[in-house]
C-alpha cells in the first residue's frame, strides 16, 4: 500500500516538473527547476592601493552572500568594456517578472581613519543602464556586516525581493540564554542574562521583539523581550506550564501550549496576554504549534493517534486533519513562509532527521542524512533555506542547509547552541543589534 | 604460506575490533506493555538532585534520614511501573507521618525526543507522581510540580543506562 502510493506521488511530481502546472512560481522553487536562468552578474574585483586585503575580503563577503542566493553566475570582471555578454541567457524569470538577465556590478572604496566608503553602482548590460547606486559606510571592524547589506540591496534589485544575508539566527546558548548571531555565524552576542533556564524562542514578525519560555522564578513562564531596549514582560498568567510560543502573522496573536495537570494542549492569546483561547482539548499531548503564512491555519504535533504525527487545523481549532503518515514519529512542523510546504522532524534509528511535506500531505522529502540528531528546524523568511540543530559533529551546533537538501553548512561551534529561529527580514536598525 | 595466514587472519581480526569499536546510538527498544526494571540503580542511595532556585524558602529538606529515591519510566512512557509503585508507596507513606513536609516533583527525560514534546513527558510524569500520592491520602496543597523536559538530565552520557536514569521524577522536599 505504501509503495503503490510512493510511485503514485513520485509519478504524480514528475508529471508537475514536466507540465509546469504548477501555480507555484516562487524564486527559490524555479532554482530547484530546469528552466531556471541565472542571472548572470559581472563583477569588477574591488581594488585598493591602500588596503587591498581588506578590499579583497570584502568582495569575498559580497560573492559568498550572493552565491549562497543560488540566483547568480557570478563574473569577475576587471574591464566592463570587454564584458562578453553570454547569448543564451535571455530574460531570467522570478515568479513571472521578466527582470534584468545580465548586470554589472561596481564598487569605489574609500578609506579614511577608521571607516571605509564603498559607493556601489549596479548596470544593466548590455547598454550599462544604471539600475541603482548606493553609498555604504561601516567601520573597518565591521565590514563583513557592510558586504550583507551591499548583497541583500543587489538582490533586491535584481529579482525583486530582498536578499537574507543581514537577517539573523536567535537560538539558545550553552549557558541556557538566547543569542543572536549573523546568518554566517558572526557576530554572536548573548541577549539574555538571567542565570535560568531559557527556552523555545520566537521572533515577533516585526522583528522587534522575541518572547520565550524561561524558569526565572522557577517555573516556566512566558516572556516578551523588547529587542531595543531589552524591557521583558510577563506574558504567562495561568498556574501552568507555558511551551513553544509562537507569534501570528500579523502580530496579534501568539499561540502556544499549556502543560496544565500532565495534560499539553494548544492555546492562543492577543499579544497582551488576554482574550486566552483553548484549540484542542483532548488527553493527547498536542504541542509545537506553527501558523500558516496566511494565519489561517496551524499546523501542531500531537500524539492522539498513538506516536506523535503532524496535524493541521483551522486558526480556531475546527477541522483538525493529519498530515504525516509515512513517517513513524514526526514533529516540529514548521510552516514555509510561502505557505505550501511543512518542514519537521522525523525519528530514525540514530536520532531525528529534517523532512518536508506538501501541505496536502505529498512529496515527502528528507533533507538530512548522517549520524546524529537534526532538531528544531526554522525557514528562512524567503523559505529558501533552513537553520536547524545537530549534533551530527559530537555537540549541539547550529547548521543551515538549502530547502532541497543541499548545500549543508555548519554555523556555529561553540556548542552547545540549540532551538535557532530564523528572523524575519530586518529593519537595518534591529539587525545591527 | 604459513605466514600469510596467519597474518590475514590477524588482519581480518583487526578489522573486525575496529568495525566494532565505532559505537552509535541507537534509539532505545520499544518496551511497550512490557515490564522492565529500571538499568542500573545505582543512584538509588544518592541524594535527590536540588533545584537551584532563587527562592529561598524551598531549601531541600531530608525528613530526618529518609531518602526519596527517584522514580523511573519506560522510553516514552510516563505510568507508573510496578516495582516504582512500591517505592512510591513508601515515599507516600513517610509524607504521611511528616504532616509539614512539602514536595516539589520534577519531571525528567531522556534525550529521545525533542525540547517541547519532552517538556510536556516530563509534566505527565510528575502528573503521575502527584496522582498516585494525592490518591494516597497527601494534600494536593502540599505537592507541586515542575517538568525540565531533557534539558536538566542527572547523567550527561548517551547510552542506554544513562537515559534510563534520566526517565525520572524527582522528590525535592522542603517546608
Amino acid at each position: 500500500m505504501k509503495s503503490t502510493s510512493f510511485i503514485f506521488n513520485l509519478l504524480v511530481l514528475c508529471l508537475t516538473m514536466l507540465t509546469d502546472s504548477s501555480g507555484q512560481n516562487d524564486v527559490y522553487m524555479r532554482v530547484q527547476s530546469e528552466k531556471y536562468q541565472p542571472v548572470y552578474l559581472y563583477i569588477k574585483p574591488l581594488q585598493s592601493k591602500d588596503r587591498p586585503e581588506l578590499a579583497r575580503q570584502l568582495q569575498n563577503y559580497i560573492i559568498s552572500d550572493l552565491e549562497k542566493t543560488r540566483f547568480f553566475k557570478i563574473i569577475l570582471t576587471p574591464d566592463p568594456d570587454k564584458i562578453l555578454l553570454n547569448d543564451s541567457a535571455s530574460t531570467a524569470d522570478f515568479g513571472g517578472l521578466q527582470t534584468i538577465s545580465q548586470a554589472y556590478f561596481e564598487g569605489q572604496l574609500e578609506w579614511s581613519q577608521n571607516s571605509v566608503a564603498l559607493r556601489g553602482t549596479l548596470q544593466g548590460l548590455p547598454e550599462r543602464y544604471l539600475i541603482f547606486t548606493q553609498k555604504y559606510t561601516s567601520p573597518q571592524a565591521s565590514i563583513r556586516w557592510m558586504a550583507h547589506r551591499i548583497a541583500d540591496d543587489i538582490v533586491l534589485q535584481l529579482t525583486g525581493q530582498p536578499g537574507i544575508a543581514s537577517t539573523q539566527i536567535l537560538f539558545i546558548n550553552k549557558s541556557k540564554n538566547l543569542a543572536l548571531m549573523d546568518t554566517d555565524g558572526d557576530n554572536i552576542r548573548q541577549i539574555t542574562n538571567n542565570k535560568s533556564l531559557n527556552m523555545s524562542p520566537c521572533w515577533s514578525p516585526a522583528g522587534d521583539k522575541v518572547a520565550f519560555i524561561s524558569y526565572i522564578k522557577n517555573n516556566p513562564e512566558l516572556i516578551i523581550m523588547n529587542l531595543e531596549n531589552k524591557e521583558t514582560s510577563k506574558l504567562s498568567k495561568q498556574k501552568a506550564t507555558y511551551s513553544s510560543p509562537i507569534w501570528s502573522p500579523d502580530g496579534k496573536k501568539i499561540a502556544f501550549t499549556l502543560i496544565k495537570d500532565g495534560n499539553s494542549d494548544i492555546y492562543v492569546m492577543d499579544n497582551q496576554g488576554n482574550n486566552l483561547k483553548r484549540l484542542t482539548d483532548n488527553s493527547s499531548i498536542d504541542t509545537s504549534p506553527s501558523w500558516s503564512p496566511t494565519g489561517r491555519e496551524i499546523a501542531f504535533t500531537s500524539d492522539r493517534s498513538g506516536s506523535p504525527q503532524i496535524y493541521i487545523m483551522d486558526s480556531n481549532g475546527q477541522n483538525v486533519h493529519r498530515l504525516t503518515y509515512e513517517t513513524n514519529y514526526s514533529d516540529s512542523p514548521v510552516w514555509s513562509p510561502k505557505g505550501e510546504l511543512v518542514a519537521f522532524v522525523a525519528r530514525e534509528k540514530t536520532g531525528f532527521h529534517i523532512y518536508s511535506i506538501d501541505v496536502n500531505g505529498e512529496n515527502l522529502r528528507c533533507l538530512t542524512d548522517g549520524r546524529g540528531s537534526n532538531e528544531n528546524p526554522s525557514w528562512s523568511p524567503d523559505g529558501s533555506k533552513l537553520t536547524f540543530a545537530s549534533n551530527r559533529n559530537g555537540n549541539w551546533n547550529i547548521y543551515i542547509i538549502n530547502s532541497d537538501g543541499s548545500g549543508l553548512s555548519q554555523i556555529s561551534t561553540t556548542g552547545a547552541n540549540t532551538s535557532p529561529k530564523w528572523s524575519p527580514r530586518l529593519s537595518r536598525e534591529v539587525a545591527k543589534g | 604460506m604459513r605466514n600469510t595466514l596467519i597474518f590475514t587472519t590477524l588482519f581480518m581480526v583487526v578489522l573486525y575490533i575496529g568495525a566494532c569499536s565505532k559505537k552509535v546510538a541507537i534509539l532505545p527498544e520499544d518496551t511497550r506493555g512490557k515490564s522492565t526494571v529500571p538499568v542500573e540503580n545505582t543512584d538509588a542511595k544518592m541524594k535527590s538532585p536540588v533545584i537551584v532556585t532563587r527562592d529561598k524558602t524551598a531549601q531541600a529538606v531530608e525528613t530526618q534520614d529518609y531518602q526519596f529515591r527517584d522514580i523511573y519510566f519506560d522510553y516514552d512512557r510516563y505510568e507508573l511501573k510496578s516495582e516504582t509503585i512500591e517505592i512510591l508507596s513508601e515515599h507516600a507513606r513517610q509524607l504521611k507521618e511528616n504532616q509539614n513536609v512539602k514536595v516539589l516533583i520534577e519531571g525528567h527525560c531522556d534525550e529521545w525526543g525533542t525540547i517541547e514534546y519532552n517538556l510536556a513527558l516530563g509534566e505527565r510524569r510528575s502528573n503521575s507522581v502527584k496522582s498516585f500520592l494525592v490518591k494516597y491520602g497527601i494534600s494536593p496543597d502540599r505537592l507541586s510540580t515542575i517538568s525540565y523536559g531533557k534539558e536538566r538530565p542527572l547523567d550527561p552520557e548517551h547510552n542506554a543506562s544513562a537515559w534510563a536514569k534520566n526517565r525520572r521524577a524527582a522528590l525535592v522536599t522542603g517546608s
